[in-house]
């Protein structure tokens, strides 16, 4: 294997250091590690060329005169091959730096960790900051987030398995325009393909691979969606009443559109975007809230006490 | 891409990027490199012998990379056509894009030339990189809260913080002295000795709500301790048996059962066991679901539940 290797990081030298294209030949009589009958160097070199395409070193193809056209060559393109961040001052440097140590142990970690190291081959020294660098604590699987972004710069299709509500696992097909992440999550907005309308989905709860196909050219992202809005805010005009004692319920209070001083209680108006969330919140909190309206929401409070109440006797 | 890549390519790939970065780190030890590589001193060692072996067409003496060890020292000379490091890809520009975004939140807003700095290089790589404008990220912590915390922190002062304990559902207002974050199960803590306790607290620093400067300085406090020794928990973790009467979302990520996710256990009843530190929590947690989850042990618990149901509905009759 590491006969392969050497060839491997050979043949890129020499791509690299050559001024003209190298035609195949001469890539056979000069890079050592090329042997065997002509088929087996031809095969070789093919190989080869794949395995460093897949590495990201892309090689072009070309001929030294195309008056006479001569036999094609090969070379590889420095300024492709190089990392070319233009001129950086060291301060520049470490603020890249600090950059890439953010997603220490988080969603892009490998991804940080190889462009850490390509900053110091650069050889800028760094200035030293005195700024914090905390970690970010955005895990899920930093692939996912690759692919996905891709697939926004280029409107490609994503597809995947999606978590619903009753743990059935459902197939989408979407076309993602926005990521974001939300209080340690992360978030795609997309248009959904089976009816064009704008879904979110949390990154957390799709499984298995995230497939990306074909470019969507005639794709518009739509122009009038606020994704922290979506995220963060509850849209809706219909209101629940929530009576929270003082000095408790911070969870709710967080809701609220409203808040009324009633001496040792508050009286909170919160958006109704999910009843079955609201019941949730109302029971996690126990005697520090009492529910007023909407009054199916208390009948739903009242039966889950009762049914509560008769699988705990 | 480099995550699936074959071993002979992670290596060739490994290669290729230590000559740039030995050409800049001329005389680093074996064992850095091994570290800033994230693999084994022997595995470097072989690396290097076969780089020793690379170079320019001719391979005579003058065209073969020189590198030198001596005594567990590298340096690499003729170097040249290697000696630039390799472009990034669209991961590593997507991390780096992602990362300035999130340090320019964890800088203060006073800070008008780092941010402006930073600005300037987001608009710099963006084309270059290609990352889309519509890729975004935040911090899942208050960055009003962070950062003068860990200033606090390297500067040995005293901060008075307003805290939320989520299981009794009560804000506390308490002087500490914050003496580090530790990163555990995707979450931040602050590791602090509490004056109001005089012991030492453990924090989710995301419940900090509002965090105040005192101009006190921190004297020694003892700062080993476990993790578990906090106000909202006990210190042992006690086990629970529930049924689940329906399998939900809402379940899976409440409980933290996400070996469900993809196993379709649609409509099965399950019975599961679990364990938690805090006792509230859990008869809260119960409570939460609505009647779709019955607490089976213990018993205490299980009675305090019908307790607390019977006493809720009497408000609501």
């Amino acid at each position: 294997m590491s006969r392969k290797i050497e060839r491997l990081v050979n043949l890129t030298i020499a791509l690299l250091a050559t001024k003209r294209f190298l035609t195949k030949s001469e890539i056979f009589r000069t890079v050592e590690g090329y042997e065997g009958t002509p088929e087996t160097k031809e095969r070789m070199f093919e190989r080869d060329k794949d395995d460093l395409r897949t590495l990201g070193i892309e090689i072009s193809l070309g001929s030294f005169d195309p008056v006479f056209q001569d036999e094609a060559g090969y070379r590889i393109n420095s300024d492709t091959y190089q990392l070319n961040l233009g001129l950086l001052s060291p301060l520049d440097l470490s603020l890249l730096s600090l950059a890439a140590q953010c997603w220490q142990g988080a969603a892009l970690d490998q991804a940080a960790h190889r462009v850490l190291r390509k900053l110091r081959s650069i050889g800028i020294p760094a200035n030293e900051l005195d700024i914090p660098a905390i970690h970010s604590k955005l895990s899920t699987s930093g692939r996912d987030i690759e692919i996905i972004s891709s697939a926004i710069s280029e409107s490609s299709l994503l597809s995947f398995d999606y978590i619903s509500k009753d743990l059935g696992s459902h197939n989408r097909t979407v076309i993602p325009f926005a990521l974001a992440t939300h209080l340690g999550f992360w978030y795609v907005a997309s248009v959904d393909q089976k009816n064009q309308e704008v879904r979110i989905f949390r990154l957390d709860r799709m499984i298995g691979h995230v497939e990306k196909s074909s470019p969507q050219k005639d794709f518009e992202a739509p122009k009038d969606f606020d994704f922290y809005q979506s995220l963060s805010k509850s849209q809706s005009n219909k209101m629940a009443v929530f009576d929270v004692q003082k000095g408790k319920g911070h969870l709710i209070r967080n809701l609220a559109a409203s808040s009324k001083d009633l001496g040792e209680w508050d009286r909170l108006e919160i958006p109704i975007v999910s009843m079955d969330n609201l019941r949730s919140l109302a029971l996690w909190h126990g005697d520090d809230v009492l529910v007023r309206a909407p009054e199916e929401l208390v009948e739903m409070i009242k039966t889950s006490l009762q049914e509560i109440l008769a699988d705990h006797e | 891409m480099s995550k699936d890549l074959s071993a002979p390519l992670l290596r060739t790939a490994r290669l290729l990027d230590l000559v740039p970065y030995l050409n800049s780190n001329q005389g680093i030890s074996v064992q850095d490199l091994a570290k800033d590589f994230g693999v084994s001193t022997a595995q470097i060692n072989s690396d290097l012998t076969t780089l020793w072996m690379c170079g320019l067409p001719g391979y005579t003496p003058l065209e073969l990379m020189d590198l030198e060890f001596e005594s567990g020292y590298v340096t690499i000379r003729n170097a040249l056509t290697l000696s630039k490091p390799r472009n990034i890809s669209f991961d590593e520009g997507l991390a780096l894009m992602l990362g300035l975004e999130l340090l320019q939140q964890q800088i203060p807003l006073e800070r008008k030339d780092l941010q402006t700095k930073i600005e300037l290089l987001k608009d710099r790589f963006a084309n270059q990189i290609g990352v889309p404008r519509a890729v975004t990220v935040s911090l899942a912590i208050n960055p009003a809260i962070i950062s003068p915390l860990i200033e606090a922190i390297n500067a040995s002062k005293d901060v008075e913080i307003r805290y939320h304990s989520l299981y009794s559902d009560e804000i506390s207002v308490r002087k500490i002295a914050p003496l580090a974050i530790i990163e555990e199960d995707e979450n931040s803590y602050l590791r602090a000795y509490c004056r109001n306790a005089k012991a030492l607290r453990v924090f989710r620093v995301d419940r900090i709500l509002s965090l105040s400067e005192l101009d006190v300085e921190l004297n020694g406090a003892d700062t080993s301790m476990d993790l578990i020794d906090t106000d909202d928990i006990e210190s042992e973790k006690i086990p629970y048996t529930i049924k689940i009467k329906q399998p939900t979302r809402d379940l899976v990520e409440r409980f933290n059962l996400d070996h469900l996710f993809g196993e379709n256990p649609k409509s099965q009843e399950l019975t599961v066991e679990l364990s938690s530190f805090s006792r509230e929590w859990i008869q809260r947690a119960v409570l939460a679901t609505g009647s779709d989850v019955e607490l089976l042990s213990p018993p205490e618990l299980r009675k305090e539940i019908a307790n607390r149901a019977q006493l809720l509905l009497d408000r609501y009759a």
